[in-house]
């Protein structure tokens, strides 16, 4: 992780949160300047990634503890997370002005929904593979 | 002005574009028109699945929703295209306006009706008998499965009941099953459940097992409804192109607003306006008006064309539809592969019919899709509301617990679909709005009278006997009560996208609107093929059926054309 790179964190901070290790940088910029041009989001994005910061500068053990305690206390926070985590696993979330820009482009972010991945499906109006591998048990 | 066609054909739909496709096959120079209200948007199929994708609301029409001109209006996602009589219930059911029609959203299901769906008042008492039987549209059956290209096991649906014997193999063999449903077919075939044993059987479907005439087999992209990628799923923009490379005209945006007859009742010329509002007409010797049965019935009686009878518009049906989701004991994996291949057909016959209307079972491969869940009340956004639930005030998870929490639930989906039979109710009816007239084509709105049960409780019976069913399935499958949800109330029905009636087939003109052979009582050159001519609705999804009567009708054009004239596209007598 870049220190002190806002973006980067965010990155670090999605990945603690929805428990998926392999997510995509680059959807992760995306999000990033989703929440941060948002007027509703921008300040309050910025004190959760502070405080994210501080957990991490203290070296401690169970981040998720932590940020479940130092940070869902908060409802303003709170309220933040359940969105981040929203649109990363739906690709979309409530309540936040500027996601109606993501409308015009949000394919992408249907595509790379982790609820396909957690489910070991794959995005409706995305193939999941050759003729008939329905038939068969995913890999799980 | 424009040269004088043979065929003037309204709507490029499955029922307009077959018809031209068969006729201008075997009456090759036969001068034929298309003339379509929507736009061409077979080249955007990559685009329009991009749209779908990118929506938020996903909704059968969310791919086309895009770039439409907005004086074309239709009920195509909005709420407010429909107008109502005080008391009706909504009808819940849309279409697209666009080249090819409603089979760019539609499933793909394609069974065929019973021998007894088409005399339901003979063998039950109940609604009427159509004027045609299945053995004669039997053949038609097979042509349309052959031109639709149809996926299904031929043994499993020879005399599925009496009589409904098959003439030809299904094209391509059956659509495999998914994980979910071989999970069911194991646990619940042969069931015994009062006097029936579950069957769980493959759907013939008009979607690709393998590759056919130049279409791939399904990849399982699991959007057929709203839209195939790829289209292995069959569409009517496949007999569009095949017409026009026969010499077919096809008129795309061009919004047909009145059609003409002379002083001896004979069709003359239909006017329409183009998108852009320039207005122009055709002439012609036979008319054939293919568009779905709420739009026809508007211009026919904007016309004030084929109703002598009174009953254009009235006998409006639906296959209105119930459910029962559940979360299984063990992963079955949904949300892989096309979102249906099997069904239960037993409930769709039988001397219950006397009592309560037949209904179908389809299982579901798409979750709970967007129906109430045991725990989602609303049924909105399933998905949305599961994540919620993970993330609410008290257990706020995170991390490999979310994900594992997730997992869990949405792994165990399932989910039956039922569509219910519906009698032919005369005050169902569609009507003109005349304080909702748009301001390109002066065609007003439908005006919508919709009730599904308005004596008796014929279909809320169905409702409450696929509920039971669904209820028993599940004890069976020794999924705890707090785990599924019946919903067996007609009053929170779904809309099937299954439009039937408004222009029925009938024996007499004073109380139909076509004969058997699809010409208007009043109009000697006026043909309609719709679902709109269903006289009842029966449990089949209709496209087949409209299909059928296509092929039919071609048929019947080809041997009358001949017999006439050997110079066929010089006719103007009967047909």
């Amino acid at each position: 992780m870049e220190k002190n790179n806002p973006s980067s964190l965010f990155f670090h901070l999605s990945v603690q949160l929805c428990g998926v290790e392999n997510l995509s940088p680059r959807l992760s910029d995306v999000y990033y300047e989703t929440f941060n041009s948002d007027p509703s989001s921008t300040v309050i994005l910025k004190i959760l990634l502070d405080k994210y910061q501080k957990i991490l500068n203290s070296n401690g053990h169970n981040i998720i503890q932590r940020i479940q305690k130092e940070i869902l206390d908060d409802n303003k926070l709170k309220d933040l997370v359940r969105n981040i985590i929203k649109l990363w696993y739906l690709g979309y979330c409530s309540g936040i002005a500027t996601l109606t820009e993501l409308k015009g482009g949000g394919f992408y972010f249907h595509y790379e929904a982790l609820i396909w991945k957690v489910a070991h499906a794959h995005p409706p109006g995305l193939s999941g593979g050759y003729y008939g591998y329905w038939k068969y048990k995913p890999e799980t | 002005m424009r040269q004088k066609y043979d065929v003037v054909i309204i709507g490029a739909g499955v029922a307009g574009a077959l018809f031209a496709f068969k006729l201008s096959q075997s009456l090759p120079g036969l001068k034929i028109i298309i003339l379509e209200a929507g736009a061409n948007r077979t080249a955007e199929r990559t685009g329009m699945s991009l749209a779908y994708a990118a929506s938020i609301n996903k909704n059968p029409s969310s791919p086309y929703n895009k770039n439409k001109a907005t004086y074309l209006k239709s009920p195509e996602g909005t709420d407010d295209y429909y107008t109502y009589f005080d008391g009706s219930q909504k009808f819940k059911s849309n279409y697209e306006k666009l080249g090819g029609g409603s089979t760019w959203h539609w499933l793909g299901n394609v069974p065929r009706h019973l021998p007894n769906d088409f005399k339901l008042n003979s063998i039950y008492g109940k609604g009427v008998d159509w004027p045609i039987e299945y053995k004669d549209l039997e053949s038609h059956y097979a042509t349309a499965e052959q031109e639709l290209g149809a996926s299904g096991n031929t043994e499993e649906w020879n005399n599925i009941v009496d009589g409904a014997y098959r003439s030809a193999m299904f094209p391509m063999p059956k659509i495999w099953p998914s994980y979910l449903e071989l999970h069911l077919i194991q646990s619940l075939n042969g069931l015994h459940i009062d006097d029936n044993v579950i069957k769980i059987r493959s759907t013939p479907q008009a979607r690709n097992s393998q590759a056919y005439e130049g279409r791939p087999a399904c990849a399982g992209n699991s959007s057929c409804v709203p839209i195939c990628p790829i289209q292995a799923k069959y569409d009517a923009t496949v007999h569009i192109e095949k017409a026009k490379r026969n010499g077919v005209e096809v008129l795309y945006e061009s919004i047909v607003n009145k059609i003409e007859k002379n002083a001896e009742g004979k069709i003359i010329k239909v006017h329409f306006i183009n998108w852009d509002q320039s207005v122009d007409f055709v002439e012609g010797k036979f008319f054939v008006l293919t568009s779905n049965a709420i739009e026809s019935a508007v211009l026919l009686m904007h016309s004030a064309i084929a109703n002598s009878s009174g009953k254009v518009g009235k006998f409006l049906m639906d296959h209105p539809q119930g459910y029962g989701v559940a979360f299984n004991n063990e992963p079955v994996f949904p949300f892989r592969g096309p979102p249906t291949t099997s069904g239960i057909d037993a409930f769709r016959d039988g001397a219950f019919r006397k009592k309560h209307a037949a209904f179908r079972i389809s299982l579901g491969n798409d979750g709970w899709s967007r129906f109430a869940g045991p725990d989602n009340p609303n049924g909105i956004d399933n998905l949305e509301v599961l994540l919620d639930q993970q993330l609410n005030d008290k257990t706020f998870l995170l991390g490999e617990s979310l994900k594992k929490a997730i997992e869990n639930k949405v792994t165990r989906m399932i989910r039956f679909s039922y569509s219910t039979e519906m009698l032919p109710q005369e005050s169902n009816r569609v009507e003109l709005d005349p304080n909702k007239v748009d301001p390109i084509s002066q065609i007003p709105r439908p005006k919508i009278n919709f009730v599904i049960d308005t004596e008796g409780k014929y279909n809320q019976k169905a409702f409450e006997s696929a509920g039971s069913v669904l209820t028993k399935m599940f004890h069976h499958l020794k999924i705890p009560k707090t785990n599924f949800h019946v919903q067996a109330d007609n009053k929170i029905f779904s809309g099937a996208g299954h439009i039937m009636g408004t222009m029925r087939m009938g024996n007499h003109s004073h109380d139909s609107v076509v004969d058997k052979n699809l010409r208007t009582h009043d109009h000697e050159n006026l043909f309609i093929i719709s679902s709109g001519v269903f006289p009842t609705s029966g449990t089949a999804n209709p496209t087949l059926t409209i299909a059928a009567l296509a092929i039919r009708l071609a048929e019947r054009f080809t041997k009358e054309l001949k017999k006439t004239n050997t110079a066929y596209a010089k006719v103007s007598g009967k047909i």
